[in-house]
């Protein structure tokens, strides 16, 4: 019945975050900044998402519900909850390189992003779309938060606002959506909701309940025609909340679509294949070609997250274990590329004050372990072979020769050869062109250790894929088996 | 030890960058004694190489992801022995040549090795991913290496070069992925798709189609015309050694990967492109050869010199029978060998003049004599003097097209007159006549480190101009195993 | 009688939604926000959800007043004495008067002739509310102090003043 048992990762990681906020309450003060305190509350961060990785590795297999069955253990939750765990411990070394010795309080935003957390670990186990939609709002609004947490900079709290204004609509869409679904089947709950989408497939309310539903979470994505505010948004916040931005919430989105997709509503194939495909290429083309004429660096990775949305988009059009295979393997890769770059950019972001990409200029003579991560982070996101990205772009390219969708991957492909003049630009920048000042980048030890993790996997994903490949597939796999209990 | 191959340069580029910044010689030892240590292995190779042996020989394949049937497997026959017996000439000589003087060495030599590892894997790869994954890691270092290093319009010809490269490559990948998916297989394998390709015949239009694709795909890097453009300026903006590499072995990939993969799988798609790229090819070889009788710029003009000789190696193709294949495998070895003794010459006097227009010079062959033997050597070795493998190499072209092609080959034998136009016109006004009094304190290569290159090189060129069965044996039984 | 109050009472909501964005003046643009809780109120009411009807309108009604009184302090209109007698129009306290005893007497009366329009112990009573928030939709209900946290957590991190220097 409550099997509560099944919550141990969202127990370990509530226990973390109380121990955190009180920790916080008791010790923290504003007025007196202790460095000694912060490094201590970030350890005590990193060691705590540790733990809730390790309790989140006991549940790669198991399957279960709990509370009712508004709460549910699979593979697919167990995969991405692993994914935000990772991600989040990767955000803590992110989080203080750019905070360190900035005015705002670090420790608040730890907070908000444990509270992100636990939203988006509940999140990959709703099984009710109550729970869901409850932890979109609670994901959203800590984004919103922390967009506009530079609150003495009037870019950051321009892209809050614009990010709110959106956001609002989106979850509008989403409401309007389920409101909808409710209305026509009478209840919530994942599972009851499938059952009546096998019964009634053409039903207009469910239809266009569902169409509502898919539009909100676009917004979430970041698809065409809803991806506007992201490009602001990104050149605006400050840079840990873009890279949780790009990596979280676009990955929460993903979850949401191929739990709701594929084991929710009921679509024919061809109708699935014409709506994401549609969006698919429009989404690649707007991406990749907006990023050509970029001057600010956060802006130009703005417009790459939405191409890299196109890409995941593919994956959908062609459904089945071979695209979702793909679209998981993205993920990791995109995640990889992703939190490296902007672990350069807020080590970095002190010396050189500024987003523009001519600020980066030199960079790898003023640091050259900088310049190399990130040079082969622009060329995983670009999918050079060797790296993570190239896997991940095969693997849904592949999928999608398969499934017969030629001019899609004809596009993708094209897509790439259009990335790389950007991405190359980036690397002339960084490489060729002479820097601003001369001094030195100091890179402190752990910073060295997390980016040598960080580009460490975007070797292995890229060179050594097989065991990484069979859990992506596994996770596919089982998503298309009888769902939900 | 063919494994090893790609790996000694990639272990030597993360040595180099371990080194600290400041050991200069370190680094250039490391990186020339990588490239050494390759050679002397290809040489051991060679010695072993059996020629009446059929099949792939040094095979190794290991399982990596088994999921998607995709094996590292390498193996040598005698096309890609001697592709990798030019590699390992033009990498050792160019790792030689990167060591002449310039600022961030450390970076330079990282990328150059990376750069040479990853031609060996292309040349030593039998699994259609690990080839392709290689041939688009070679994109990678030229890039930075172009920009930074480069001389007169280095960010529009690295950009230009690049992008057009990976657009033939994104092409290409297109083609192999439906390749794979309308095999059946589940393999990528190189032999088994060899092996099933009979059994499990694909539809006319889709084997023409694939044809089609890898040709034009493979062609932009091979400077077929008119996808050609990317190549006189990325070799004008290119430091010596990228220009020499490039030359010399990277554009020999792009005729390569069409042997094996559309004429070794597809034979009859590339019968129905023959006409077409033989046409083609005949367009690029007179088009170059005339642009290059335009160029004021050295490096521009041996650009479109090395545009039009790829032209011959494509009409080999698009022929396709065992002497013109022959041929044109022979013809890969020395336009590559030529092409980087050329830009090695025109390098070491860039060096010092930081000059490469074709009048900026005069009377060079007084100045600096060894420098401009070897200039006018491959000068020579270009045109299809006898003495030179290039002659032998045209020759088995020329009679292999004539019977199908005759027209074309007569247009291509005119090719090969203009060539000589721009080539004695270039060395009468640069090694003879009066002297330009600018270059006064131009110097000679002096050392044995200076010379050893062009001595390697040019032997090379004459030890095949005159024992051209030295390949040819390992050649012909490879290319009648592909052909049949 | 159903499709009249939603009508009715969603148009009026609408109306003064639209006149809360566009009215140029705060304090009459917090007004609209209050006429538009009610609405929504009465549709609440109309849908068979009275318990939810009430708790919005004490929330919202609370909330609009303490943004009021925000409003207030921002015009930092110079507060000064108006004089008793000219504080509010003359027909301002008969009007009052008039308006509660129609209410009362008239439209209440209206109201009970139409016992359809009665609302007891339904699925919207609190009772229900509690029962169904302990059982059915008990994770929603501790995901919600989530959000809480959140919300505190926001008015630290961007709204707190601090001290300078």
């Amino acid at each position: 019945m409550m099997n509560l048992r099944y919550l141990l990762p969202e127990w370990v990681a509530l226990g973390v975050f109380i121990l955190l906020l009180i920790a916080e309450i008791l010790k923290g003060d504003v007025k007196h900044p202790d460095a000694q305190n912060i490094r201590s509350f970030c350890i005590t961060s990193l060691l705590g998402s540790i733990l809730v990785c390790i309790s989140t590795l006991l549940f790669l297999k198991k399957t279960g519900t709990a509370f009712g069955d508004s709460f549910i253990v699979d593979p697919l939750s167990a995969f991405f909850k692993l994914f935000f765990i990772l991600t989040l411990f990767m955000m803590i070394p992110i989080s203080y390189a750019f905070f360190n010795k900035r005015r705002e309080r670090l420790e608040t935003f730890l907070l908000i992003l444990w509270c992100t957390l636990l939203g988006m670990f509940f999140l990959a186990s709703a099984n009710d779309l109550f729970v869901l939609f409850l932890c979109i709002e609670i994901i959203t609004l800590s984004f919103y938060i922390m967009a506009a947490y530079l609150k003495h900079e009037l870019p950051s709290i321009e892209s809050g606002l614009k990010y709110l204004i959106i956001g609002s609509l989106a979850s509008a869409f989403l409401v309007f959506g389920i409101a909808l679904i409710y209305a026509a089947v009478g209840s919530t709950n994942l599972p009851v909701l499938h059952q009546a989408f096998v019964a009634h497939p053409g039903d207009r309310m469910l239809v266009l309940g569902m169409l509502f539903i898919i539009a909100g979470l676009g917004f979430k994505i970041g698809a065409v025609p809803f991806h506007l505010w992201v490009p602001d948004v990104y050149e605006g916040a400050p840079i840990p909340t873009v890279a949780f931005l790009s990596v979280g919430s676009k990955a929460a989105g993903i979850f949401v679509l191929l739990r709701l997709l594929f084991q929710v509503f009921v679509l024919t194939d061809s109708q699935r294949a014409l709506l994401f495909s549609t969006l698919s290429a429009l989404t690649m083309i707007c991406g990749n070609f907006g990023a050509l004429k970029q001057t600010s660096l956060k802006r130009l990775l703005g417009y790459s997250s939405i191409a890299h949305a196109g890409y995941l988009l593919i994956g959908f059009a062609v459904g089945y274990s071979g695209g979702i295979t793909g679209v998981l393997y993205y993920l990791l890769a995109y995640a990889a590329a992703n939190l490296t770059i902007f672990l350069v950019m807020a080590i970095v972001d002190r010396h050189l004050q500024s987003d523009r990409i001519e600020a980066y200029a030199g960079l790898a003579q003023r640091s050259p372990i900088l310049g190399a991560c990130f040079f082969i982070a622009l060329l995983s996101l670009a999918g050079v072979p060797g790296t993570a990205g190239f896997f991940g772009k095969f693997l849904i390219l592949l999928a999608a020769v398969h499934g017969g969708f030629l001019w899609l991957t004809l596009l993708g492909l094209v897509g790439v050869v259009v990335s790389l003049y950007y991405y190359l630009s980036v690397v002339r920048v960084i490489y060729a062109e002479e820097p601003a000042y001369d001094e030195a980048i100091p890179v402190p030890l752990s910073y060295r250790l997390t980016l040598i993790l960080l580009v460490g996997g975007i070797f292995v994903l890229g060179l050594f894929p097989a065991p990484f490949l069979l859990g992506c597939y596994h996770t596919a796999f089982m998503l298309f088996q009888t769902p939900l209990s | 030890m063919i494994l090893l191959l790609p790996w000694i340069p990639f272990l030597a580029a993360f040595l180099i960058m371990l080194a600290p910044r400041e050991k200069e010689f370190l680094h250039k030892q490391i990186a020339v004694t990588s490239c050494a240590v390759n050679f002397a292995i290809v040489l051991w190779l060679i010695f072993h190489f059996h020629p009446e042996v059929p099949g792939y020989q040094f095979a190794h394949r290991y399982p990596w992801i088994p999921f998607l049937g995709i094996h590292y497997q390498v193996g040598l026959d005698g096309i890609n022995m001697t592709l990798c017996l030019l590699h390992a000439l033009v990498s050792f000589t160019g790792a030689i040549v990167s060591c002449w003087p310039k600022d961030r060495m450390k970076e330079y030599l990282c990328f150059y090795l990376i750069l040479t590892g990853a031609i060996y894997g292309v040349f030593t790869a039998l699994d259609v991913f690990q080839l392709y994954l290689f041939y688009e890691l070679t994109l990678i270092p030229l890039y930075p290496m172009i920009v930074i290093w480069g001389s007169k319009n280095k960010a529009y010809g690295a950009m230009k070069l690049t992008l057009f490269i990976t657009g033939g490559a994104m092409l290409a990948l297109f083609g192999i992925l439906i390749l794979y998916r309308n095999l059946g297989l589940q393999s990528f394998d190189l032999l088994e798709m060899r092996k099933n390709i009979e059994i499990l015949p694909m539809n006319p239009g889709t084997v023409h189609g694939l044809a089609g694709i890898f040709l034009v795909g493979f062609g932009v890097i091979a400077s077929l015309w008119p996808l050609h453009s990317w190549s006189p300026i990325g070799y004008a903006a290119a430091p010596t050694s990228v220009s020499m590499l490039h030359a010399g072995v990277l554009k020999k990939m792009g005729p390569y990967l069409m042997l094996r993969l559309a004429v070794a799988l597809l034979p009859d798609g590339v019968h129905y492109w023959a006409n077409t790229l033989a046409v083609l090819s005949c367009v690029g070889i007179l088009y170059a050869g005339y642009a290059a009788v335009k160029q004021q710029d050295l490096k521009f003009m041996i650009g479109f010199s090395s545009v039009s000789h790829m032209g011959y190696i494509l009409l080999a193709i698009a022929v396709m029978n065992q002497a013109t294949l022959s041929g044109a495998v022979l013809l890969m070895f020395s336009h590559g060998v030529m092409a980087a003794t050329t830009f090695a010459c025109i390098g070491f006097i860039y060096e010092q003049t930081h000059a490469r227009g074709v009048n900026d010079f005069g009377g060079l062959a007084k100045k600096i004599p060894f420098i401009s033997t070897c200039l006018i050597m491959a000068s020579f070795a270009s045109l299809g003097l006898p003495g030179f493998s290039n002659f032998v190499a045209e020759l088995l072209i020329f009679f292999g097209s004539w019977s199908q092609y005759p027209i074309i080959v007569s247009l291509a034998i005119f090719g090969v007159f203009i060539t000589s136009l721009y080539l004695l016109r270039m060395v009468k006004s640069v090694c003879y006549g009066a002297e330009n009094p600018r270059w006064s304190l131009l110097h000679d290569a002096r050392t044995i480190a200076d010379k050893l290159p062009f001595v390697i090189l040019l032997g090379a060129l004459m030890l095949f101009g005159f024992w051209p069965q030295g390949l040819l044996r390992m050649i012909q039984p490879a290319v009648g195993a592909l052909l049949s | 009688m159903d499709a009249f109050i939603f009508y009715f009472f969603g148009g009026l909501a609408a109306v003064s939604a639209l006149a809360v964005i566009l009215l140029r003046q705060p304090v009459r643009a917090l007004l609209s926000l209050i006429v538009t809780m009610i609405s929504l109120s009465v549709l609440y009411l109309s849908l068979g959800a009275p318990f939810v009807a009430m708790v919005n309108l004490i929330v919202y009604a609370g909330a609009v007043l303490v943004l009021f009184l925000f409003a207030i302090m921002l015009q930092g209109i110079g507060a000064r004495e108006i004089d008793l007698g000219k504080r509010f129009h003359p027909a301002f306290i008969p009007g009052v008067i008039l308006t509660i005893s129609f209410f009362d007497f008239g439209f209440l009366k209206l109201i009970r002739r139409f016992p359809e329009l009665h609302f007891q112990d339904v699925a919207g009573s609190a009772r229900q509310v509690g029962k169904t928030l302990f059982t059915q939709y008990l994770l929603p209900f501790e995901l919600v102090s989530i959000l809480l946290i959140l919300a505190i957590l926001a008015a630290v991190a961007l709204a707190k003043r601090e001290d300078s220097a």
